[in-house]
């Protein structure tokens, strides 16, 4: 019984507690009316009584005292007849002796004997074969000449409080009816909002994050299912960010090997290269026509072991990845030495670089020379993209309590199927040969490593723009990996 | 216990139920059908039956002369019943037929139970320090009348047919001028007490009464309010006062007996206590010869009603 009663649904428990809850106390004010009222009616049915018996009595005196018999009992029928609950009405002179009644068949015997001490007047309840009747005596002149009595019958007033009760009996019955429908449409809808809220809890458990609880009521379980979706968001781009964090770290482990054991030989073949090279700048050898495009052939080779080597290169900055070394940083400063170092990329670039800094930005705590790659591999990646006469923006700006740094270009943009995909490590948009695709991959790592995030989204005007944005004051970070910062490449600036 | 910290609901409804349920007293039983079958009468004490006349209303009758009588029977060796009727002269028919031995008699009824079948004084009481008293004719205190005939086709109060300062008075005086009550006055009533003609004037029920004198001085001193709503505006001749009678075949021993009873009552303070509260003296003899002029009264009243063809209200 326990353990069933525990198994029960929401709706079965809210709707038996519901109806529990009104039935229980439907009973205790039921009860209560029924107690009141009754103690009610009686008392005004029984001070009617009295008043009756007291108006006879007094009326009753002078034919007692003057032994008009005949006058005492046609009072006594009258008064019989004016009132429906009367049963009877008797007279009793001072010694007990019955002087007149209403009975047709004769005095009942043991009536008189009801009222032991008559003389006080009081009420006494007398079961009879009528039912229960309220013998209400009152004295005569004191009692000096004896009793009036009044037999009321009970029976009107319990069917009246039970017409009464049977009222109030059906208005609870129908509330009590009202109650269990309503609180069965309530606790319907609830427990269909919860399941539907269970169903997406469990996809979610099997691996579908992209999973949406549909609820926007703005009670309760609305809010629950706004965190839900809110944990589920979140829950998958942690996901994200360990697979590409496990990916990077393997990558980052293989490449550190494959580079390391690729360097040596091509340390090797660079200088056997190059030994080449200055040898067949002899005259002697340029003379023998066999060895005309030797030099040609050498600047060749020796221009793609110096391409592996970058390479290489890449691979080993890229798994040599430090941590920060924190201090303040002002981060206009970081944008303007970045560009200095990158004026004749520009003349190369053929563009112009517009600059549209905040100024008296609260200060980073960051890693400056981080901050100098991240800035330098989006403004390469910006040329990279641009047409001839192309223009490159950069912008700062306070945004959160942190700061947020933009790089804009004029270029051709970026295909939507390749945003989600431009932090990955290797993806590359440039053709073969003129790219490792590792620069965004740095640039993600180091703004995670720093706990903040790093966007790509296209400009409605044309073009790409990257957005990162810093906190001032990064959070410690938990297990070496900064969790808190992540990266969106999804068509939102 | 550990099902009703699981079950609190239980323990509610519990509660609710008991509380709803209360103590019950036993009821006896009859059946009204069932009639309890007649009695023989038990064997009676001799009881001494006295009947106290209309004077007044039965309650104030009772409350005056209750004690009194009490204290006769209880002087007497026996019981005392007292006896009232709604008018005199049913109190004349009950002492002409021995239906009881004495009866508080107005001096009006007296004379015709004197006339019937020989009724006897046994005494009269003393009032004031004398054993006469008069008839009052009132209206009510904002009233303009000043005269009897002021009242002449206005509601006028009696209190009954054979009472002397209740009636008799008022219709001697209108018949020396040829006039019967009923035909000079609008309407008149028979309020069967000298208490409820002065009540029914100060109400102002009725333009004007004619009532007893001891009993209009006794309410101005037990309810003034009731009294002072009313003005004397005619006075009587003095008569014979109402005296306590018996039947000529009463036994003679009895007759002394309550006789000598009556008559010293005042001699002790328990007595004296108790003849003040109808304002009582003490009870002397008297003579018949003392209610001569009511007789005289009578007679002439009675042949004015007699006279046929009178107009209404024409004098003679």
């Amino acid at each position: 019984m326990r353990t069933s009663w525990r198994n029960t649904g929401l709706k079965v428990r809210i709707m038996a507690g519901v109806i529990a809850l009104i039935a229980v106390f439907g009973v205790a004010v039921m009860g209560n009316i029924h107690h009141g009222l009754k103690e009610l009616l009686k008392g005004e049915f029984t001070r009617r009584g009295l008043a009756i018996a007291d108006i006879l009595a007094r009326s009753g005196e002078p034919f007692v005292m003057t032994d008009n018999l005949y006058a005492l009992h046609a009072l006594a029928v009258e008064t019989q007849r004016c009132y429906d609950d009367i049963r009877y009405v008797y007279v009793k002179d001072a010694h007990g002796r019955v002087l007149t009644h209403t009975f047709p068949g004769g005095f009942p015997a043991g009536l008189a004997e009801v009222h032991a001490a008559a003389a006080r007047g009081g009420v006494r309840l007398v079961q009879t074969e009528d039912g229960r009747i309220q013998d209400i005596a009152r004295p005569l002149l004191g009692g000096r000449l004896g009793s009036v009595h009044v037999g009321m019958r009970e029976d009107a007033v319990r069917g009246r409080l039970i017409h009464v009760l049977l009222g109030w009996g059906g208005t609870a019955a129908a509330l009590l009816a009202l109650g269990a429908c309503t609180a069965y449409v309530l606790t319907s809808r609830l427990a269909r909002r919860v399941t539907r809220l269970i169903d997406a809890a469990e996809k979610v458990g099997r691996g579908d994050l992209e999973t949406r609880a549909r609820d926007t009521d703005g009670d309760e379980l609305g809010r629950l299912a706004s965190a839900f979706n809110e944990m589920t968001a979140a829950l998958k781009l942690s996901r994200v960010q360990l697979l590409r964090s496990g990916k990077l770290a393997a990558i980052g482990e293989l490449a550190s090997s494959v580079a390391h054991e690729i360097n040596n030989p091509l340390n090797t073949m660079a200088v056997c290269c190059q030994a080449l090279l200055d040898r067949s700048k002899s005259p002697a050898l340029r003379e023998k026509e066999e060895f005309a495009d030797f030099p040609e052939y050498l600047a060749t080779i020796n221009g793609e072991i110096f391409r592996c080597k970058k390479i290489t290169t890449d691979l080993l900055g890229f798994a040599r990845h430090r941590e920060p070394v924190w201090g303040l940083v002002d981060i206009d400063k970081v944008v303007a030495e970045t560009l200095a170092l990158l004026g004749p990329r520009v003349q190369q670039a053929r563009c112009t670089v517009e600059l549209r800094l905040a100024g008296s930005l609260p200060p980073l705590r960051a890693d400056a020379d981080q901050l100098k790659q991240v800035l330098l591999n989006l403004l390469l990646n910006a040329f990279d993209h641009l047409g001839e006469g192309g223009k490159v923006f950069v912008e700062t700006a306070a945004r959160g309590g942190g700061v947020a740094v933009g790089v804009a270009d004029t270029g051709s943009g970026i295909l939507p199927e390749h945003l989600p995909r431009l932090f990955e490590p290797f993806f590359t948009t440039k053709p073969h040969g003129e790219g490792t695709g590792l620069g965004l991959a740095v640039c993600s790592r180091i703004v995670d490593a720093h706990q903040g995030t790093i966007e790509a989204a296209n400009r409605p005007e044309g073009g790409a723009v990257f957005t990162v944005v810093l906190p001032c004051e990064p959070a410690p970070a938990a297990g070496g990996e900064a969790a808190a910062g992540s990266s969106r490449g999804e068509g939102r600036a | 216990m550990t099902v009703f910290r699981r079950r609190p609901i239980a323990v509610l409804a519990l509660a609710c139920l008991a509380a709803a349920c209360g103590p019950r007293e036993p009821v006896p039983t009859v059946r009204l059908s069932q009639a309890a079958p007649a009695r023989a009468a038990a064997p009676e004490q001799p009881v001494l039956r006295v009947a106290v006349a209309a004077f007044a209303s039965p309650r104030k009758n009772l409350a005056d002369y209750d004690a009194i009588l009490w204290h006769l029977g209880r002087k007497l060796g026996r019981p005392v019943e007292i006896v009232q009727r709604e008018t005199y002269a049913e109190s004349i028919e009950l002492l002409e037929r021995r239906q009881v031995d004495s009866v508080f008699m107005c001096s009006g009824p007296y004379v015709e139970a004197r006339r019937r079948f020989g009724a006897e004084i046994l005494a009269v009481p003393r009032i004031g320090g004398k054993t006469t008293y008069r008839a009052y004719v009132i209206v009510p205190v904002d009233s303009p009348d000043r005269s009897l005939d002021d009242l002449r086709g206005k509601s006028f109060a009696f209190t009954d047919p054979l009472s002397t300062t209740g009636r008799l008075y008022v219709a001697f005086l209108l018949a020396e001028r040829g006039l019967v009550p009923e035909r000079f006055f609008g309407r008149t009533m028979f309020t069967k007490g000298h208490d409820n003609s002065i009540k029914a004037v100060a109400d102002g029920l009725v333009d004007g009464a004619s009532v007893d004198q001891l009993i209009w001085d006794d309410l101005a001193r037990a309810e003034p309010a009731v009294a002072s709503r009313t003005r004397i505006i005619l006075r009587s001749p003095p008569f014979g006062m109402s005296p306590v009678v018996v039947h000529p075949a009463m036994d003679a021993g009895l007759k002394a007996g309550m006789r000598a009873v009556l008559s010293s009552m005042h001699l002790d303070q328990e007595g004296r206590a108790l003849l003040a509260k109808p304002g009582i003296e003490r009870f002397v003899p008297q003579d018949d010869s003392a209610y001569d002029g009511i007789r005289r009264m009578q007679e002439r009243v009675a042949l004015e009603e007699a006279s046929p063809g009178r107009e209404a209200g024409s004098p003679r």
